[in-house]
């Protein structure tokens, strides 16, 4: 039977209760433990018995829930950075890649190539298969909220000094905006990916297929990590803030 | 003392509590317990996310270290740590004068 059965509940409990990752809970427990045996020694020497020595030694440290409600305190001011950060450069990720094929950026790096990297045309112009229009709409609108959210999670960073985080009122905001500008990246993605595909087909000298797939895949991937990281910082203020309301 | 209040200067407390040698967190504990008279009896635990703070704002660092079979991990104050020491005793020490001046007026 382990003989420090107390302290071992107690580092369990606050294990649940913990915020953070991995790694910053091995360290915290540690410490903890650490903490709660060189109590319970120095008790010890003063002829406490063990299970004494281990309750007086908790009541000293306090509740698990307090003390994981301190550390979700200073936690949250990192994690609200993080978010800014992962919302940041997932929208500029976004808006890079969304418009790295555009015609303007074509003749400005002296590329003859147009949205779709086509030969100069003319080409026949709109051939975008109707059921896809209202989509394109859709994603057209959210790209205007994903600049918006963007430009103004960098401003508030920015005006923070850059290590500043976003205010907790305005957070929910920005971060839905960018939410619905990586769903709006990935409908488009596919409507894209749609069009370019028939494109090659009715344009001549159009590149093949497989560019457009990697540009798809590319795409896909940049939403993806975007979206997960967004949804993470999301997600880890959310407990944070249910930590520190406890 | 009143927790809420020792919390506004726990960090200054902290700082003050490791300057003169690394020291683990058990120890600095009990050196503000016992340097103060038993008056700084906050629980245990609310002293370790301070710690950690002052540890990412760069005023302590921290290592770990082995002693009596378990893993240790020790503070000690940087150089950037004494210099705001050094700010926060003297803000202290003025706000300190300040209240004892009004309240000797008063009284």
């Amino acid at each position: 039977m382990n003989e420090f059965r107390r302290i071992e509940d107690y580092l369990g409990e606050l294990r649940r209760e913990l915020p953070g990752g991995r790694r910053f809970k091995g360290r915290v427990l540690s410490e903890v433990e650490d903490h709660l045996r060189e109590g319970v020694r120095r008790e010890r020497e003063d002829g406490v018995p063990v299970p004494d020595a281990e309750r007086r030694v908790i009541e000293r440290f306090g509740f698990p829930q307090l003390v994981a409600g301190r550390f979700a305190e200073e936690l949250a001011g990192s994690g609200a950075r993080s978010a800014a950060w992962a919302m940041v450069l997932a929208t500029l990720g976004v808006m890079l890649l969304r418009f790295l094929p555009s015609p303007a950026l074509g003749e400005l790096l002296g590329m003859q190539a147009n949205g779709f990297f086509e030969p100069a045309g003319p080409w026949p112009g709109d051939i975008l298969p109707p059921h896809l229009r209202p989509a394109m709409d859709v994603a057209q609108f959210a790209f205007l909220a994903a600049l918006g959210a963007g430009a103004f999670a960098l401003w508030r960073v920015w005006r923070g000094g850059w290590g500043a985080e976003i205010p907790r009122g305005e957070f929910p905001v920005v971060a839905s905006a960018t939410l619905l500008a990586l769903a709006a990246f990935a409908i488009s993605g596919v409507a894209d990916t749609v069009f370019m595909f028939q494109r090659a087909e009715a344009v001549p000298g159009s590149p093949s297929p497989l560019v457009h797939t990697g540009f798809a895949g590319v795409r896909a991937l940049i939403t993806a990590t975007g979206g997960y990281f967004v949804v993470r910082a999301v997600f880890r203020l959310l407990s944070l803030q249910r930590l520190r309301t406890n | 003392m009143r927790g809420e209040a020792l919390k506004g200067h726990l960090e200054l407390l902290l700082l003050a509590a490791v300057r003169a040698r690394p020291a683990h967190g058990y120890a600095i504990i009990e050196n503000l317990r016992s340097r103060s008279g038993g008056n700084f009896d906050l629980p245990e635990g609310t002293v370790y996310p301070v710690l950690h703070r002052l540890e990412r704002a760069g005023f302590l660092r921290s290592r770990w270290s082995e002693a009596s079979g378990r893993r240790r991990r020790t503070y000690e104050v940087t150089e950037e740590g004494l210099t705001e020491l050094q700010a926060r005793e003297r803000d202290w020490r003025e706000f300190s004068r300040s209240v004892e001046g009004v309240i000797e007026g008063a009284t």
